[in-house]
């Protein structure tokens, strides 16, 4: 597959950015290759409480 | 490769931990790694017999899966205008193997993993 890409202007006045995270890229400029990957686990049972408390009505 | 140059007139970063770069100029290559747990304890005493170890969850022992073959497709850039321009960049935030990258990068390589656990009190 042959690509032709043409880059003229690009103008950003303003960029708010919380958090960049797990392997996320903000770039500003060119690049050839990015390999990015992530693992993220929350199993249920991570989640213990001592013994379980009802709830008031 | 016709690189372009990256013009901003301000930057704000807060933090950036954890096998992160922040960079301004250009990069060739970057190879980062991260592994966390993250625990939220109720109660927040802890104990050195509670300390959990990245060797007992499977989660940072598994592969991860990258692309077997390289693409082969022809890429031809021509740039026009010499540079990209940002005013303001504000970013709070770079953690766990992330790039905030001002400038270019050719090659990135990232992996990050993260267990979490909640633990509330009895």
């Amino acid at each position: 597959m042959n690509i032709e890409m043409h880059n003229w202007d690009v103008n950003v006045e303003h960029v708010k950015v919380d958090n960049i995270a797990a392997s996320s890229v903000f770039l500003i400029g060119d690049n050839e290759e990015m390999a990015l990957s992530s693992f993220f686990d929350t199993p249920p049972e991570a989640f213990t409480i001592g013994n379980i408390v009802p709830l008031a009505p | 490769m016709q690189k372009r140059t990256a013009e901003v007139m301000n930057i704000h970063v807060n933090s950036v931990t954890f096998s992160s770069i922040f960079g301004i100029g250009d990069t060739v290559s970057t190879n980062q790694k991260s592994n966390g747990i993250a625990v939220q304890k109720e109660g927040a005493i802890f104990t050195k017999e509670e300390n959990l170890h990245f060797q007992d969850y499977p989660i940072f022992k598994r592969e991860a899966n990258w692309l077997k073959q390289k693409s082969n497709t022809a890429i031809e850039i021509t740039k026009h205008k010499d540079a990209i321009y940002v005013q303001n960049s504000q970013v709070i935030g770079v953690s766990s193997s992330s790039v905030f990258q001002v400038g270019c990068i050719d090659k990135i390589n990232a992996d990050s993993r993260i267990k979490h656990f909640r633990k509330l009190r009895s």
